[in-house]
């Protein structure tokens, strides 16, 4: 029996340190979905090194919408948090959620930062129009109803106009769109991102 | 099952079962890479330096929870180890005391995954984290997502100790970077295993250590890899071992 350690299982274990180190330095190559950050979010290749996927900001979301990323949408951002409407719709802007954000304030790492609401933009909604009741000729303007930013969405002939620049992504219309499967979806086009944390 | 071994699966599914429970009520928020409970906040001490290798980030919540959790490790050390990580439970009670030929790898470990975190800009290891997979999977439970990753690298980082278990080490003593990272932080805490006058030198107590700590003369290297288990509490015939919370035996 001996202790310490001999130099040929050093070595050997050295270089094993070396390979799966670099291994992981490959996974950054690894392929991930876009997805809806929560506001205030920084630039997605800082927001991944910060984040701890510890979860703070999914369990203390006020209105539920943040959930962890799954894995189908990439091993790099599994347990990250995204916006999903369906669940719920974010209230940064015109809610609940304006001047205190408590994805922000429990964020250990300043991965998320605060923003005024007037500069939150996390994505933009896109429009199925084979689902849409108005389209299709019925009577319905939920998503003008519920939307908080003017001239986001605006009525023409009772068919619902979107404008992605002036959407802020919060997901108010995707999560009361009645039809189901529903006509609206969010995507993470045109977000602002957050370059560097103060 | 020895009876030390039925203590700790039952001590460390406790922790699991009142981390899920305070979880549910939100009492506490977080997963094992930074807990909150009201006011008072711990921080896995590899964690920190993962963020801190990938982003060159440090903030002021990080290095609180980093001094309580230093608080508590001053005290009882790797406590959390060997009686409150799930799979610090499994690893343990499955271990048996074999011939050993390892060396100690665990800095090379804690190294290699500062490394990739570095080049990956990535916390690489939380991602897969064996000690916060068990709480991870609380967690996913109550969000509804996926967990075939979490049980894929569970199952993974348990192979591996078996395999390493062959050589007469566990995972937890001898691989562990975020264990082998908290004894680093106290490496002698107030709650730690001494020999007394009754040690025979027949170092029995050295052969079924998992975490291969030469007992009668440890240094304070070697003090770094005790998970506090007690398995040498249990092998000694002779009650030349004891526990001790700073100078006044408690157990042994």
């Amino acid at each position: 029996m001996r202790q310490g350690i001999r130099r040929r299982d050093f070595l050997k274990t050295l270089v094993a340190a070396g390979i799966i180190g670099s291994l992981g330095g490959v996974a950054k190559l690894l392929p991930y979905r876009r997805v809806v950050r929560p506001p205030g979010a920084l630039v997605e290749e800082k927001f991944l090194s910060q984040c701890t996927r510890c979860g703070q900001c999914i369990q203390t979301c006020v209105t539920g919408t943040l959930v962890p990323c799954s894995l189908g949408e990439g091993l790099l951002i599994w347990g990250t948090p995204r916006v999903d409407p369906l669940r719920a719709p974010c209230e940064a802007v015109a809610g609940r959620c304006e001047i205190s954000r408590p994805c922000v304030e429990n964020c250990p790492t300043n991965a998320l930062v605060y923003v005024e609401p007037e500069k939150v933009k996390m994505g933009s909604v896109k429009w199925i129009k084979e689902n849409c009741i108005a389209y299709r000729g019925g009577e319905c303007l939920v998503c003008y109803e519920v939307c908080p930013i003017d001239g986001a969405i605006t009525p023409r002939r009772g068919i619902p106009v979107f404008h992605s620049g002036k959407c802020i992504g919060c997901g108010r219309c995707v999560y009361a769109c009645p039809p189901e499967p529903k006509a609206l979806y969010l995507v993470p086009d045109g977000e602002r991102r957050i370059e560097t944390t103060r | 099952m020895k009876l030390l071994d039925k203590l700790r699966l039952i001590s460390s599914s406790s922790t699991l079962i009142t981390y899920f429970t305070a979880s549910l009520r939100g009492f506490i928020t977080g997963t094992t890479a930074f807990i909150k409970g009201g006011l008072v906040c711990i921080a896995c001490p590899l964690g920190v330096l993962q963020i801190l290798a990938a982003s060159l980030i440090l903030t002021n919540q990080l290095l609180l929870a980093l001094a309580t959790t230093s608080l508590f490790l001053l005290v009882a050390g790797r406590f959390f180890c060997g009686w409150m990580c799930p799979t610090g439970a499994v690893v343990h009670s499955t271990h048996r005391p074999r011939g050993r030929r390892w060396g100690i790898t665990a800095p090379l470990a804690i190294i290699t995954v500062l490394v990739s975190s570095f080049l990956a800009r990535l916390p690489v290891l939380c991602v897969i984290c064996p000690v916060g997979i068990p709480f991870k999977l609380v967690f996913a439970y109550i969000f509804g997502i996926d967990i075939y990753l979490l049980v894929l690298a569970l199952a993974g980082w348990l192979v591996l100790n078996a395999y390493i278990s062959r050589k007469g080490f566990s995972w937890c003593g001898t691989l562990c970077p975020v264990g082998y990272l908290l004894g680093l932080i106290s490496p002698k805490p107030l709650l730690h295993v001494s020999t007394n006058a009754n040690c025979t030198r027949c170092r029995v107590c050295v052969l079924s250590c998992p975490s291969n700590i030469n007992i009668p003369e440890a240094k304070l290297s070697d003090r770094v890899r005790c998970t506090l288990c007690l398995k040498c509490l249990e092998h000694c015939r002779f009650r030349g071992v004891e526990l001790r919370f700073y100078k006044k035996k408690i157990l042994g």
